[in-house]
């Protein structure tokens, strides 16, 4: 990112996304968010060979070294046909980082396949009572000679009921509090594992779901980071991934607005288009105005990301701020549409309800401001 | 269930608005935001003859037995006319916690004094903390002999420089709990060590900086129980909160009649403003806002006027006027475009005073929090 502008590549590289979302991600979309619990693999592995998923990774493991401002490009792009197939780019790098603290034999027999798109492999912290509050998981880990054994259940994991394997967030020290959470790499197909279905109202492929760990063994080689030191893995992750799901909803709310601009030309009420009374046009050249700040509040927290820069404040602005404006902006676009807009055949209704979990996912508006108040005023003013 | 007014206050809403587009037209209400006193002593005079200050006061103390609905009417009128100087000061917050909890020796002296507009009262609540929270009040009063003696420094009161008597909040007792020991007296404005300097403001409301110096109150002067008295500025608070809901309500219907007549009248690219649909929306928000106002607001006032508890509706209402008002003068502005901005423009009068407005008696946090502690938060 040039100044305040993309470069020619990056341009380039928008058409291609653009193009790929058109022709191979939106004509299935519908159908997908209405019956499928999935992304397909055929869709996750056209990602991988784009190389959407190796940002920042080993050139070994199929990864490559380019900025996440590109990667926000192809997201964006994507969104815009299917938010879910463009969550499904930034999910794996949650793995990807974690598994990164492991030893080589780990990294070397997972990475590469989720660079590629094979694998999924959710970070699984959430239990019945913590959500955002991550480090009072009741889940624990006990040391077994050259094992773990895990005990606990784990909750509201996204892609859960289609995932290899799940970043574990678990107690080696329950007495230590946030300083005593490990993290382990924890196959779905280990005994012990049972694995039950939740329903969200929307984000159906995302494959919601639970499951019970009753006594599961899991190998020293897959605990991935150093005994005590995961809570700060799954904080590190976070400026990453909360960026990613704010310019997803932005993403959604520019589709909405594009199908609510083409439908009020179109429309005519009292003789002329919807699109030129005052009160429907300006509206949504308010939201495109929204819109457009939210960009670039996503993209200058990439820049930063790109740069070394720490971006805490930055990403949390970003993650409250976007989904809030996306979910107005959708809300009115539906509006704009009458009745029309509340139906089915128009799928902006659909993604009304969507946007609702950007707002909740990675923690809600009240947690992003949490994290400000730590950064602006003071972590004891919290 | 009854949302209209009863013919007695539909007469008085009528007076007012008659008497107030006479006597106070914005020409007069310029004048005095540069006179030095702020207010006309003639045409306080004349409201006097008409029985305002006493509206609520009972008739054995000259007054004319009226409720607190009356008094909403009456002071939604005069926000809409911008009426300045020390009325809001004299009644409610002098008149009303006499009434409520004066001896009768000083419902004798004073009450039929402020119904005959010879007496200018106010209260002096507010310190440097400027919070409306007892743990702020650190003027002291001490006991000394048949008088006490006051000491510390009062800010923000309202008309004390024209006032002849003062409610002065002090701390006369030091227990844990700061709303105890908290004492109100009556406070002769001309008694030695009381200076009074004004302070500037953006409504040209006058609030003024009042020092106590040792300053000697008679003993009969304690007003209500003594350390008993924060209950009284509770009660004080909430009744002033309700008041100038009524107050703002007048101001933002005024603002709304000035804005639909200005969009029908000015035209550009051909057309009046109002045709186009952005105005017009800006003209409806401004209505929504002024109706739930007034609804919310003279709920209130209705609660207070029949005795019932009230905290709940008067922080509902003073949280959503302070925040309508404001709504409302912003589109105002956006309505009129640059002239509004000007200062020969009556806009910016009522942009100043929702501000003042706003703030006053808690402004919409403030009773959000409280509500939310009224809700068992």
């Amino acid at each position: 990112m040039a100044g305040f502008g993309f470069t020619k590549e990056q341009d380039a590289f928008r058409l291609e996304m653009r193009r790929f979302a058109k022709e191979e991600v939106a004509p299935t979309a519908i159908e997908r968010h209405r019956t499928q619990t999935e992304i397909p693999v055929e869709i996750r592995r056209k990602l991988g060979k784009m190389g959407l998923m190796g940002y920042k990774q080993p050139k070994e493991y199929g990864g490559h070294d380019g900025e996440y401002v590109s990667l926000a490009i192809a997201i964006e792009e994507i969104c815009k046909a299917d938010f879910l197939v463009g969550g499904n780019i930034t999910m794996p790098y949650a793995a990807i980082m974690a598994i990164g603290g492991g030893p080589k034999e780990t990294k070397d027999e997972w990475i590469p396949g989720l660079i590629s798109g094979e694998f999924i492999c959710p970070p699984a912290n959430t239990e019945e009572h913590c959500g955002s509050d991550a480090a009072a998981i009741k889940t624990t880990a006990v040391k077994d000679g050259d094992s773990y054994i895990l005990k606990g259940e784990k909750t509201a994991i996204c892609q859960c009921m289609n995932a290899h394997a799940a970043i574990v967030y678990a107690k080696t020290d329950p007495a230590a509090g946030f300083r005593g959470v490990t993290a382990f790499l924890v196959p779905m197909n280990t005994p012990g594992i049972t694995r039950y279905p939740i329903s969200y109202i929307g984000w159906k492929p995302q494959g919601l779901g639970g499951f019970f760990m009753d006594n599961v063994r899991i190998p020293e080689r897959y605990r991935v980071s150093k005994e005590g030191e995961g809570f700060y893995l799954a904080m590190s992750q976070f400026d990453f991934l909360r960026v990613g799901i704010a310019i997803n909803a932005l993403a959604m709310a520019q589709s909405a607005l594009e199908k609510a601009i083409e439908y009020t030309k179109k429309r005519m009420v009292f003789g002329k288009p919807a699109a030129s009374f005052q009160g429907t046009s300006f509206k949504l050249v308010e939201h495109a105005t929204m819109i457009e700040l939210g960009r670039l509040m996503c993209y200058r927290a990439l820049y930063m990301n790109d740069q070394g820069q720490r971006h805490t404040k930055e990403s949390a602005m970003a993650k409250w701020y976007c989904p809030k404006i996306a979910q107005e902006a959708i809300h009115d676009c539906v509006l704009a549409m009458g009745h029309y807009g509340y139906t089915i055949d128009m799928p902006v209704a659909e993604i009304l309800r969507d946007v609702v979990g950007h707002e909740i996912g990675d923690g809600v508006a009240q947690v992003m401001k949490t994290v400000l108040v730590r950064e602006l005023i003071g972590k004891e003013y919290v | 269930m009854d949302f209209g007014f009863e013919e007695i206050q539909e007469m008085l809403r009528k007076d007012a608005r008659r008497f107030l587009s006479e006597k106070c037209p914005k020409s007069f209400v310029r004048e005095m935001e540069k006179d030095e006193k702020g207010f006309s002593p003639d045409l306080w005079k004349e409201m006097a003859d008409l029985g305002w200050m006493g509206l609520v006061l009972p008739e054995k103390y000259g007054g004319q037995g009226m409720t607190f609905m009356e008094l909403a009417v009456l002071l939604e009128e005069m926000g809409r006319a911008c009426l300045p100087g020390p009325y809001f000061s004299t009644v409610i917050l002098g008149g009303l916690p006499l009434l409520e909890a004066g001896s009768d020796r000083q419902k004798q002296e004073f009450l039929p004094r402020i119904a005959g507009g010879q007496m200018i009262m106010t209260m002096a609540l507010l310190e440097a903390s400027g919070t409306y929270d007892p743990a702020g009040i650190a003027t002291k009063a001490k006991a000394h002999g048949d008088a006490y003696l006051i000491d510390g420094t009062k800010l923000f009161v309202s008309d004390a420089h024209i006032a002849d008597y003062l409610i002065c909040v002090a701390r006369t007792g030091n227990e844990g709990d700061k709303s105890k020991g908290v004492s109100l007296f009556l406070v002769d404005a001309k008694s030695p060590g009381v200076t009074c300097t004004l302070l500037k403001t953006i409504a040209s409301d006058r609030q003024c900086e009042v020092k106590f110096k040792n300053v000697s109150v008679p003993r009969e002067n304690l007003l209500g129980e003594l350390n008993g008295g924060w209950k009284l500025v509770e009660k004080t608070l909430a009744l002033a909160a309700a008041a100038k809901c009524a107050e703002m309500i007048g101001g933002a219907h005024q603002v709304l009649e000035m804005v639909v007549s200005y969009a029908k009248e000015r035209v550009q690219f051909d057309k009046p403003i109002g045709s186009f649909q952005a105005i017009q929306h800006h003209c409806a928000n401004i209505a929504i806002d002024v109706d739930g106002s007034r609804f919310i607001a003279y709920q209130a006032c209705w609660a207070i006027s029949q005795g019932m508890p009230c905290d709940q509706q008067v922080s509902m209402a003073k949280a959503w006027v302070s925040d309508a008002y404001r709504r409302v003068v912003a589109l105002g502005h956006q309505i009129y475009g640059g002239i509004g901005f000007t200062q020969d423009h009556d806009m910016q009068l009522y942009f100043r005073r929702a501000k003042a407005g706003e703030v006053l008696f808690g402004d919409g946090d403030y009773h959000r929090e409280k509500l939310a502690r009224l809700l068992a938060l």
